[in-house]
């Protein structure tokens, strides 16, 4: 099975590609409409997939991937275990500034399944940021859509002196305090 | 007219929805639709109520119309009770000619040799079903109208669905009388219950939609290819469509029936080295999973789809309709691996 | 009134700024700027008070209507990108039709040429055949229907549809599931569960499948069609029958009163129709009470459908009325 790397493709100009990994395909869908919307001066392409190994038919005709969100809902313990399983499929070089875990169904704790500290683990384990939204609600939507993107253009290299690893350390930093 | 017999009509008028009781006094038929002209529908249910039992006064209702009123508020309203599924056996192959009154006639002599303070009722439906309901009296008192038994059966099957009233006792004597007036001769309980008297008829009676396989010319849908939105890609795409198929096929793609929830229970031995002597006692260990929803066979239906489950689910859950029961007990079987599943 | 607070605000600075610069301008340098740091402030303490109003509040508006402008506008551009794509699809399927045609002009200018040439039979296209084969396929698989059973192999053994009908009109259509591999065994099935399926499965189904299927389709269809009559009765004879008919779910017991006209006088007749071959539409016992009418209507019970024993019924009974 092939891992995800970042950097065996060439990019494609002034676009950015977001890869979307997680189970509930709905909410996956609701998220990336959701980030059309968005003004943005640069092109998006938003891939969503359940799981990863991504299918290797379709491997020649993938872009470059800029960025990963791996979605957790906190209400399913298998959505975190499906992201667990699929980290084992991403390049360690990803994890530098381009990978980042968004928590979802944070609106809803007390149906929560998945425990808090399994979600610290990964992201200490992974040394990557984690987003916590409610996608179900409109507001909060837009604003990590909002998120997202400022996220992905930085991954993409489209702001000039900030790079993803620059930007990752920057949050994982502002986390531990 | 009886004291009591007013009261339960009140009563059971109380228990109906407003803009529904002009309707199910209609089935009733026992009032005329002049007299149902005089009433006011729109006043509060206590004045309907009062006048409905007036204009019954005028008609001298008695314990056998109240009853009748009751049936069909139960029959419309049947998902207010708990259902469980009985079925009969039977020994020999002998054709059967079931007859209707003979049927009435054996049953109610059956529970009144055994009982005389009892009301026994019948109506049939369309469907061939027989509604019975039975108020339950003891040697010394008169029946208790508000603590009824239900019964319905369809002729010449061998299932029974009852919904017992709080007086359980005189289940065993209920179901003697079923197996008698019906010809077969042994009853057992199901484990398949539900407040959807029609979802159980379903399973039972093999209703629910099965997807079979066959040539039979069925219209074949188009798969809709319509150009996407090219900034949104979808990676799974064969995978969400085999994950349709295995679901098609589990499930067929007709409505589910309607059951509130799966129970589960395991036991299971402690294996251990038989040295170490960690627990030499024959005590198994009990588990007990109860999976609750409103409508859960739907809810099964569309885990895999939103992505909460594997794709084909676990036999255990998706049996249910096939099996007929949704009380389950897992054991181990002597000898073999440890989690197969024996149905007992 | 709220959203015009801050313009209000402004409106209400720069007179006062001109009013003091005119009146004093030598010294004029900071009461301007006093009064203007005086005014926002009163403002803001005034503004508290209304406490959506305050300067984070209005910004935060600023930026929603901003977010919304926005939006707007990239939803216009992705209007517009689509607009294109479409367009751009629609050029590549005109494109397409058009060469299509051509095609097929080409084609048929050719062949009014051989047709003028010679005479030989045109040659049906390798579509034509395929198209041609694939309906005969599909009348086969109608036909099987017809004859009542088809079946379909499945990935662990044959999937059965007994389709039953009864002069002419079909009716339900029944499934059952079979098991081949260790031995013959019944999957799933949805044959009503009054028809003695169990009892004929165990006589035939591990001997003769052949024999289990007929006999099982024998019965299926003698059930319609007893429950066809059935049917057929209450419809269209309620006018004629007293009462309520009374049967059951295998339809092999009907009890009902009906009214003899015979000479000015109606006798009530009331039948009780027993079906005692579970495979035959026609009872095998209809005892009625009136002796020569009876042992007639008894008879044509027994050797015709219920619904056109009716019909006769009723046709004699007209044709004696009009007979004086």
């Amino acid at each position: 099975m092939s891992v995800l790397r970042p950097f065996d493709k060439l990019p494609a100009l002034n676009s950015a590609i977001l890869l979307l990994v997680g189970s509930d395909e709905g909410l996956q869908q609701k998220l990336a409409e959701a980030m059309l919307r968005e003004k943005k001066s640069f092109r998006i392409n938003i891939r969503i997939a359940t799981s990863l190994p991504l299918p290797s038919e379709g491997d020649h005709l993938r872009p470059r991937i800029d960025l990963i969100a791996f979605m957790i809902d906190i209400k399913s313990k298998y959505s975190l275990r499906n992201v667990e399983a699929s980290l084992a499929y991403v390049d360690a070089s990803f994890f530098l500034g381009k990978v980042c875990f968004l928590v979802t169904g944070v609106g809803r704790l007390n149906c929560c399944s998945v425990e808090m500290s399994a979600i610290w683990k990964l992201r200490e384990v992974y040394s990557s940021p984690v987003l916590f939204c409610e996608l179900e609600l409109e507001g909060i939507r837009v604003a990590t859509a909002q998120r997202l993107l400022r996220m992905l253009e930085i991954c993409a290299g489209l702001i000039p002196g900030v790079s993803a690893l620059y930007f990752g350390s920057l949050m994982s930093r502002s986390a531990n305090f | 007219m009886d004291e009591i017999v007013a009261e339960y009509i009140r009563r059971t008028v109380l228990k109906i929805p407003r803009d529904e009781i002009k309707t199910v006094l209609q089935k009733w038929g026992f009032l005329s639709e002049v007299q149902l002209q005089t009433i006011n529908f729109c006043q509060i249910k206590e004045n309907i109520s009062q006048d409905v039992v007036q204009l019954c006064e005028e008609n001298s209702a008695g314990i056998k119309q109240a009853a009748v009123l009751d049936i069909i508020y139960n029959h419309i309203y049947s998902n207010k009770r708990v259902w469980s599924v009985y079925q009969m056996n039977k020994t020999g192959e002998e054709m059967d000619f079931f007859d209707l009154t003979d049927f009435k006639k054996k049953f109610k002599r059956r529970l009144q040799s055994a009982l005389t303070n009892v009301t026994i009722n019948f109506r049939e439906y369309e469907d061939n079903a027989i509604w019975i309901r039975i108020a339950w009296g003891t040697p010394y008192t008169k029946p208790n109208q508000y603590k009824t038994s239900y019964v319905v059966y369809h002729s010449q099957t061998p299932y029974v669905f009852i919904s017992v009233s709080v007086l359980k006792s005189n289940l065993p004597l209920l179901c003697q009388a079923l197996v008698a007036a019906s010809n077969y001769h042994d009853i057992h309980e199901m484990e398949l219950r539900s407040h959807s008297l029609n979802s159980l008829k379903d399973i039972v009676f093999k209703r629910y939609s099965q997807n079979f396989q066959s040539y039979y010319p069925r219209p074949i849908q188009e798969r809709n290819v319509a150009p996407e939105n090219s900034r949104i890609n979808q990676e799974n795409r064969n995978e969400k469509e085999r994950i349709q198929r295995v679901n098609l096929e589990v499930f067929g793609d007709g409505p589910q029936p309607k059951l509130e929830f799966a129970r589960y229970k395991l036991e299971t031995m402690f294996k251990s080295d038989p040295q170490m002597n960690v627990l030499n006692k024959k005590e198994p260990f009990r588990c007990l999973v109860k999976f609750s929803s409103p409508h859960l066979l739907e809810s099964l239906k569309s885990l895999a789809p939103v992505g909460m489950a594997d794709a084909p689910l676990s036999p255990l859950l998706t049996c249910i309709p096939h099996k007929a029961r949704n009380y389950f007990k897992i054991k181990e079987k002597k000898g073999v691996s440890p989690r197969s599943f024996v149905s007992p | 009134e709220e959203e015009e607070g801050p313009l209000r605000k402004k409106s209400s600075c720069f007179p006062h700024i001109a009013s003091s610069q005119g009146m004093e301008p030598g010294q004029g340098e900071l009461t301007p700027a006093f009064s203007l740091a005086g005014e926002w402030q009163g403002k803001m303490e005034e503004e508290k008070a209304y406490s959506p109003h305050g300067v984070f509040a209005h910004l935060e508006m600023l930026e929603a209507r901003a977010h919304e402008a926005d939006m707007k506008e990239e939803e216009a551009k992705q209007q517009e990108e689509k607009l294109a794509r479409l367009k751009a699809r629609v050029q590549e399927l005109t494109l397409q039709r058009d060469e299509l045609q051509a095609k097929v002009d080409l084609q048929q200018k050719r062949q009014l040429e051989k047709e003028g040439v010679a005479s030989d039979p045109a040659q049906p296209s390798a579509q034509a055949v395929l198209e041609w084969k694939i309906k005969r396929v599909k009348a086969m698989l109608q036909v099987f229907c017809l004859t009542g059973i088809s079946g379909k192999l499945t990935k662990q053994g044959v999937c059965f549809c007994i389709s039953t009908a009864y002069e002419g009109t079909c009716l339900d259509s029944y499934y059952l599931d079979l098991l081949t591999k260790p031995e013959v065994r019944i999957l799933r099935h949805s044959i009503p569960i009054f028809i003695p399926l169990e009892q004929l499965a165990k006589k035939y189904l591990q001997t003769d499948i052949r024999r289990f299927l007929s006999v099982l389709s024998n019965h299926l269809n003698a059930y319609a069609a007893r429950k066809y009559q059935a049917d057929q009765l209450q419809e269209h004879f309620s006018d004629q029958i007293e009462g309520t008919l009374q049967t059951n779910s295998l339809c092999n017991l009907l009890v009902f009163n009906y009214n003899v006209p015979n000479k000015s006088k109606t006798f009530p007749f009331n039948v009780r129709l027993l079906y005692g071959d579970l495979c035959s539409s026609i009872p095998t016992k209809a005892p009625a009470s009136l002796a020569e009418m009876a042992a007639a209507h008894s008879d044509l019970f027994c050797h015709v459908a219920l619904h056109k024993a009716f019909r006769s019924f009723s046709d004699a009974g007209q044709s004696a009325a009009g007979a004086p």
